[in-house]
């Protein structure tokens, strides 16, 4: 995976199970964009609220534009103000007629039962913030975790069969359109040493690809390398097991098998194909800030760099 | 006995909620293990655990079922005195149940289960996992085999993920506007009268007239359906606020984790449901004190070695300070229990046993 690859697409898609660290890796990717005089932007289906914890940032990230730092621009996108533009869109002439009719709770009840309506137009709405006029270099696509991340990649495929007529069919067959593209779409997979994490990323990878969209590989997060040579690491493993040391032997252990579980599952990883797969090292705080993000995304343009 | 040790006591169910990642489905496995060492005949319900997790509960490949023998707890260093049953989650099969289970008729679950629309979409509504998990914990409940019914529920944004899916479900099964499309059909109206009305139109427009039907015709067959399906979220709900039930609330020391357990315990609260802990998972120093003994001892032979692990101390330093304040703040707030990170994956039953004594 060059730094070519990853910005040669208009749109990149980060999943993964819960918790190995989406958004951290979407972000590191904005401000490798950003570093490298590129503007990209940063999309989210979760809106944060002001006042809440975001990588040290606490103005909230909501619909429209959002700078969270010098040229890292944010969005949320909320499916049911998408539905609204599009209709707004589609029908320009009998719109105020028709965002009555949305309104109404038959209506809205049946936009929420419409096989993947919702989604495939949120989806839309994300392609079309880099595709407008004046519009983002890349757009980091921040998905829901695995287990609701596949079921909207491949949506097109699965509702084209049952929508044979309409507006909503040409949608379909644009979003499918550029979902398949592999030089303007990629998935990138974040996971991270641990049995389920890496389990889930080899599903997602197979699952996405039978659904004919491109990956462009993995991104092992919380990696740790082991300061220690084979015979110190023993010698800190007997006098934890012994009971001596307290907590710095405690620690020198937690590395240890921290490091293990990088190689191990790295190795799981790696033999499954996924694509490349680069490293981000784990970050020794309790909580990132978006500067952290910044050092992240050096570190993984660095490791792209390499052949 | 702490606050959870009681839970797994005395209560009949345990409901285990908290974003994704944080670890919920250990915590689970935990407080079930813990019960049945309490003599309680348990069940662990629980969504997607690893595999090897899964193994070790006594769940086999494509099996959705398994019992933990006192045996196996034994062996893992548990003093067992009741067994404990393991059920994998499933929404398409548990809703398919469902469907067959409120049917006014064999025929009418048959003409649900094999529509377009049901097929293709239905399961993937959203809502759809939350409001199964708590169907599955009512139908095991009412079995009446266990003493405590623990859920692992499906990892959630927001708590209203949990709660409030099976009303946001039923608005979506039941929406009024089909109600009444079928009312105008049965007054013989015709199917092709109602397209005068500008609602159906648009949707015609929108998705095409095949959808219409599809969605038209499982609608239809939904009517009597739906009443049954909100009968029994209320009576998952009754289940959940009843004196028998209470929550536990699981989370990372995380800002933004530790941000939205607040907020939950708060609601739940409020909407009249019992938090009766919370658990404070991967922390990695979980205890009161401070790090001390900086400098190793009884390394002099390997020099190296000490500066070696003087620096991988000070790596951290910065969390363990950080880890310790976050705590502090959450102790004056709340009664909770703090579980460290293993460093290493929680697969076999032994790996919990070592948890055991942080909770309980």
């Amino acid at each position: 995976m060059t730094i070519t690859d990853i910005l040669g697409k208009k749109l990149i898609v980060i999943t993964g199970k819960g918790g190995v660290g989406k958004t951290t890796v979407s972000l590191a990717l904005a401000f490798l964009n950003a570093r490298l005089g590129r503007r990209p932007v940063y999309v989210t289906l979760k809106e944060v609220r002001p006042g809440y914890p975001f990588f040290g940032f606490t103005g909230g990230v909501g619909s429209g534009e959002t700078e969270l730092a010098p040229g890292i621009r944010a969005h949320y996108i909320d499916p049911t103000a998408a539905l609204d533009e599009y209709v707004k869109e589609r029908f320009v002439r009998l719109y105020p007629l028709y965002a009555a009719v949305l309104k109404s709770k038959a209506v809205s009840g049946f936009f929420e039962a419409a096989p993947g309506l919702k989604e495939l137009i949120t989806i839309g709405k994300v392609w079309h913030l880099g595709n407008r006029p004046g519009g983002y270099d890349q757009v980091i696509f921040d998905a829901p975790s695995t287990g609701h991340a596949v079921p909207i990649l491949d949506l097109p495929g699965r509702v084209l069969d049952m929508v044979r007529g309409g507006a909503f069919r040409s949608h379909i067959e644009w979003v499918e359109g550029f979902l398949k593209d592999p030089g303007k779409t990629a998935v990138l997979a974040v996971s991270a040493p641990e049995d389920m994490a890496v389990g889930e990323t080899l599903q997602l990878v197979s699952s996405v690809r039978e659904a004919g969209i491109n990956v462009l590989g993995a991104v092992l997060n919380y990696t740790v390398k082991s300061p220690f040579t084979p015979a110190e690491e023993k010698a800190v493993l007997a006098a934890e097991d012994a009971g001596r040391g307290g907590d710095a032997v405690r620690l020198a252990r937690l590395t240890i098998s921290r490091a293990r579980a990088t190689t191990k599952y790295g190795k799981i990883l790696r033999r499954s194909r996924p694509g490349a797969v680069l490293g981000a090292p784990r970050i020794f705080k309790k909580d990132l800030s978006l500067e952290d993000l910044r050092s992240l995304s050096v570190e993984i343009e660095n490791q792209a760099a390499r052949p | 006995m702490t606050g959870i040790a009681r839970l797994v006591a005395d209560k009949k169910v345990v409901v285990s909620i908290g974003p994704g990642g944080v670890g919920k489905t250990t915590i689970s496995s935990l407080l079930a293990l813990e019960a049945a060492s309490r003599g309680r005949r348990t069940l662990a319900l629980t969504m997607d655990p690893s595999r090897r997790l899964a193994q070790s509960l006594g769940v086999r490949p494509d099996a959705e079922f398994g019992r933990v023998t006192e045996r196996r707890m034994r062996e893992a260093g548990f003093s067992p005195k009741a067994e404990l049953a393991v059920r994998l989650l499933d929404s398409r099969a548990t809703f398919d149940a469902l469907v067959t289970k409120t049917a006014p008729s064999e025929d009418a679950a048959r003409r649900i289960l094999s529509n377009n629309y049901y097929k293709s979409v239905a399961s993937s509504l959203a809502g759809v996992h939350e409001y199964m998990a708590g169907e599955a914990l009512l139908s095991s409940f009412e079995e009446g085999a266990y003493d405590l019914v623990i859920l692992d529920t499906p990892p959630a944004e927001h708590l209203s993920g949990f709660l409030s899916a099976p009303s946001r479900l039923a608005a979506i099964l039941d929406s009024s506007g089909f109600k009444s499309f079928v009312m105008m059909d049965r007054l013989s109206f015709g199917f092709t009268k109602l397209f005068t009305s500008v609602s159906l139109r648009f949707i015609e427009k929108i998705v095409g007239i095949d959808v219409l039907h599809d969605m038209w015709e499982f609608f239809s067959g939904f009517e009597g359906v739906g009443e049954g399906m909100k009968a029994r979220a209320r009576k998952t709900d009754e289940l959940l606020k009843s004196p028998g039930a209470s929550f536990v609330i699981v989370t990372s020391l995380r800002e933004d984790s530790m941000a939205n357990a607040a907020s939950w315990r708060g609601e739940l609260a409020a909407g009249g449901y019992d938090v009766g802990g919370m658990v404070v998972n991967r922390a990695l120093f979980p205890e009161k004190r401070r790090l001390r003994d900086k400098l190793p001892k009884g390394f002099s032979g390997h020099k190296g070695l000490a500066s070696k692990l003087e620096s991988n101390y000070g790596l951290y330093t910065e969390i363990a300070d950080a880890e310790h304040d976050a705590l502090d703040r959450l102790r004056r707030e709340f009664d909770f229990a703090a579980v460290p990170d293993a460093g290493s994956d929680i697969t076999a039953l032994s790996d919990l046993y070592g948890l055991r004594k942080y909770l309980f």
